[in-house]
């Protein structure tokens, strides 16, 4: 009797952690999910603003001929974000966003000396619509940097780091933007 | 013995899975911002506040609120087997199904609260001898007393007006296209709602005068639109 008891006891514990685990990997599931969301919540506004580019540039370079080094700075840096984008590599995307970021950042300050190019309508609307993008961008880039926390910290906790290590849960990298974009940018220096 | 000790662990462990599961989903829900949420289901945070700025009532002694649910019991002594116990009986439960807006600093959006589970801190609970509460509510050292040798309970959960929200829950943003349907259904559904006046009265006249005024009219459009 006591034997059969202790079998049954047996039996309960198993099925208990049976039933934890696969709520456990559930959950890990969840996370990881949340994460490729959020990123591929980031990869269309990327895609976007990637198509709009191109038109802010081609307005820009009817009024500033003598900027050209701005406006190519603008499309390499263009250029870099896709070609990060579509390798998947975080820590190139984040320096190529900082660069574009900058070069924006100067294209503006720059258009600041042609009254002409400020006028015009698309140039606004095309300025207003890329910062708007921006902001979606650095929005959206918070919301997957929160994912990835929790995700590589749910990966690491006792006991999902056992179902994480046995399952092949990876931890993600977190997209950062190069410091260079925080950097204030000399308006007398872009002038002289 | 045994019976008993294994129905107690399965419903243990029902509860705790259960609680597991929401504190995860809370837990790993990132939060967004409104100006840039994407659609689906999403984690927000923010302030509450009422729709064009038109305030609700809520029904007992008119708390100016944008979301509540209230209940008045009365206090029933029931005798069985030569023995007398008091149970609380519900007389009247109202829960709002107004739309309100939340506020995140970067976006608002309307919060639909119809079949939502809402927790809120700000409860009150008050006491008195007439079905119907004639005060707001008991704060004096006497409250105690007073809910001894009351008859009737009045308990009122709220949200008030720029009070900090949690809130987990679908997007949708509406097109164009969208908010012309919206627009023709709620159409229809205030016409439907016209049809029968007395109902339209207990669930949109707040001050309770008989009458929709031009704030309640708009509470009921913002309604029919959510």
């Amino acid at each position: 009797m006591d034997l059969v008891l202790f079998l049954y006891i047996l039996l309960a514990i198993i099925a208990t952690l049976l039933v934890i685990g696969v709520m456990i990997y559930n959950s890990l599931v969840d996370v990881k999910h949340t994460v490729s969301q959020a990123w591929s919540n980031i990869d269309v506004l990327l895609k976007q603003r990637h198509d709009e580019l191109p038109k802010l540039v081609e307005t820009c370079k009817r009024y500033m001929q003598f900027e050209q080094e701005t406006l190519s700075r603008v499309m390499e840096a263009r250029t870099s974000i896709a070609s990060a984008r579509e390798a998947g590599n975080l820590p190139a995307l984040g320096a190529a966003e900082g660069m574009l970021r900058m070069g924006l950042g100067n294209l503006y300050a720059v258009a600041e000396a042609y009254p002409e190019l400020r006028a015009s309508e698309k140039f606004q609307h095309l300025q207003t619509r890329i910062t708007s993008l921006e902001n979606s961008i650095a929005d959206r880039r918070e919301y997957y940097n929160e994912a990835v926390k929790n995700n590589n910290i749910r990966i690491e906790q006792f006991p999902e780091i056992i179902i994480a290590h046995w399952f092949g849960f990876k931890e993600r990298l977190l997209l950062e933007f190069a410091e260079i974009d925080k950097q204030d940018h000399d308006l007398n220096k872009l002038f002289n | 013995m045994l019976f008993f000790l294994v129905l107690a662990a399965l419903i243990s462990f029902y509860y705790f899975a259960r609680d597991w599961k929401r504190w995860h989903l809370i837990k790993d829900t990132p939060t967004a911002c409104l100006r840039s949420a994407h659609q689906g289901y999403i984690e927000l945070e923010g302030k509450g506040k009422s729709p064009s700025n038109q305030p609700i009532f809520a029904p007992l002694p008119n708390h100016q609120c944008i979301w509540y649910h209230s209940l008045v019991e009365r206090k029933e002594t029931i005798l069985e087997q030569k023995r007398t116990r008091t149970e609380w009986k519900i007389l009247y439960q109202h829960t709002s199904d107004q739309s309100f807006m939340l506020d995140d600093g970067t976006g608002t959006c309307l919060v639909n609260p119809e079949g939502a589970e809402i927790t809120s801190n700000e409860k009150l609970i008050w006491h008195g001898n007439t079905e119907w509460p004639t005060r707001t509510r008991v704060l004096d050292s006497a409250s105690a007393i007073v809910a001894l040798t009351s008859r009737y309970r009045y308990s009122e959960r709220l949200i008030l007006p720029g009070q900090q929200l949690y809130i987990l829950g679908h997007l949708q943003t509406r097109s164009p296209a969208t908010e012309q349907s919206v627009q023709n259904i709620a159409r229809d559904l205030l016409r439907d709602w016209k049809q029968d006046r007395q109902q339209l009265l207990e669930r949109f006249d707040s001050n309770r005068d008989g009458e929709i005024d031009q704030a309640e009219w708009e509470i009921a459009r913002e309604t029919a639109r959510s």
